[in-house]
C-alpha cells in the first residue's frame, strides 16, 4: 500500500511539517508559515495599534524576530500562530511604551486603508464606530484589548484564546465578560451611541 | 448572562476583519528571503590566554634549564 502523499510529494510542505524544516533552517518553509499567518497577524495588530503604517512595521517586526527565533522554536502541541501571536502582543507592548503621546488617527484620513473584507460599500458612519471603538478599546488594559481583538477579528474559540495568551479557559472566559463590562464602560465615557437594537 | 447578547453582535458586526496590502505581504516576504544571515563571532579569550600561559611556561623551563646546567 502506497504512503501516497509521501510517495507522490516527498517534498511537500505541511502545517504539519513546516515548523520542524522551517526550525532547521529551511526558508521556503518560513515563507509558508509567514503566507499562512501573515493576515492574521496583520489583522491583530492593525486592531492593537490602529495605524496601518504601524501595523506594517510591528508586522514586519513580528516575522523577522520569528525567522530569527525559529531555530529555539519548540514543538509544544500549539499552534504556531500561538508563538507569533506572543510575539507581537510583546511588540505592541513595547510600541505602546515608546508611544506615550497618543496619536489618535481619524480612519478617514486613511485613504489607503488595508483591504476590507465586508462589503465595498462600507459608510463613513460604520468607519466612524469603528474609529469610536477603537479608542474604546484601546483604553482598557492590555490584556482586554488582546483578548477582545482576538475574539472579535480573529473569531477564536476560549480556548485558543487560553493558549496565547497563556491562561485557562476559564481565566479566559471570565476575563472576557470583564472586558466587555470594561468596554461598554469605555464606550459611554466617550459618548458611544450605540445603534438601536433591530 | 446574556447582558452581552447584542452588544457582543455589534462587535462582531462592526470589527471586520482586515488585510494588509498584497504589494506589502510581497515585500515583507522578498525581505525575510533575502535577509542576510550574519554570523555573530564570539570573542574568543581561551587561545590568547593558552598562549600567554604556554608561552610563559615555555619560557620559564628555558629560564630554569639554563640555570641548572650554568656551569
Amino acid at each position: 500500500m502506497k504512503k501516497t502523499d509521501q510517495m507522490a510529494e516527498p517534498g511537500a510542505l505541511t502545517d504539519a511539517n513546516a515548523v520542524e524544516r522551517a526550525s532547521h533552517g529551511d526558508s521556503e518553509a518560513f515563507s509558508f508559515l509567514y503566507e499562512q499567518n501573515v493576515n492574521r497577524i496583520y489583522n491583530y495588530v492593525f486592531y492593537r495599534v490602529g495605524s496601518e503604517a504601524d501595523a506594517e512595521d510591528i508586522t514586519s517586526r513580528v516575522f523577522f524576530r520569528a525567522f530569527g527565533h525559529i531555530a529555539n522554536y519548540v514543538e509544544k502541541g500549539v499552534p504556531f500562530s500561538a508563538w507569533l501571536y506572543r510575539i507581537a502582543h510583546n511588540l505592541i507592548a513595547n510600541w505602546h511604551r515608546d508611544n506615550f503621546r497618543r496619536h489618535e488617527v481619524s480612519l478617514d484620513e486613511h485613504i489607503d486603508l488595508p483591504q476590507r473584507i465586508e462589503q465595498p460599500e462600507s459608510t463613513v458612519e460604520q468607519t466612524q464606530e469603528v474609529e469610536l471603538l477603537l479608542k474604546a478599546i484601546r483604553h482598557l488594559t492590555e490584556d482586554r484589548q488582546q483578548l477582545l481583538v482576538l475574539k472579535f477579528t480573529e473569531h477564536l474559540s476560549n480556548a485558543e484564546i487560553a493558549v496565547i495568551m497563556s491562561k485557562s479557559e476559564g481565566a479566559v472566559k471570565s476575563l472576557y465578560h470583564r472586558s466587555l463590562a470594561s468596554l461598554k464602560e469605555e464606550m459611554k465615557k466617550i459618548g458611544y451611541q450605540q445603534e438601536d437594537s433591530e | 448572562m446574556d447582558q452581552f447578547g447584542e452588544f457582543e453582535t455589534r462587535l462582531t458586526s462592526v470589527l471586520r476583519p482586515v488585510r494588509p496590502s498584497a504589494g506589502y505581504v510581497d515585500r515583507l516576504k522578498h525581505s525575510l528571503r533575502t535577509a542576510p544571515y550574519a554570523v555573530v563571532e564570539k570573542e574568543d579569550l581561551i587561545s590568547p590566554l593558552l598562549i600567554l600561559v604556554l608561552g610563559a611556561a615555555s619560557a620559564l623551563l628555558t629560564f630554569l634549564l639554563l640555570r641548572r646546567f650554568r656551569p
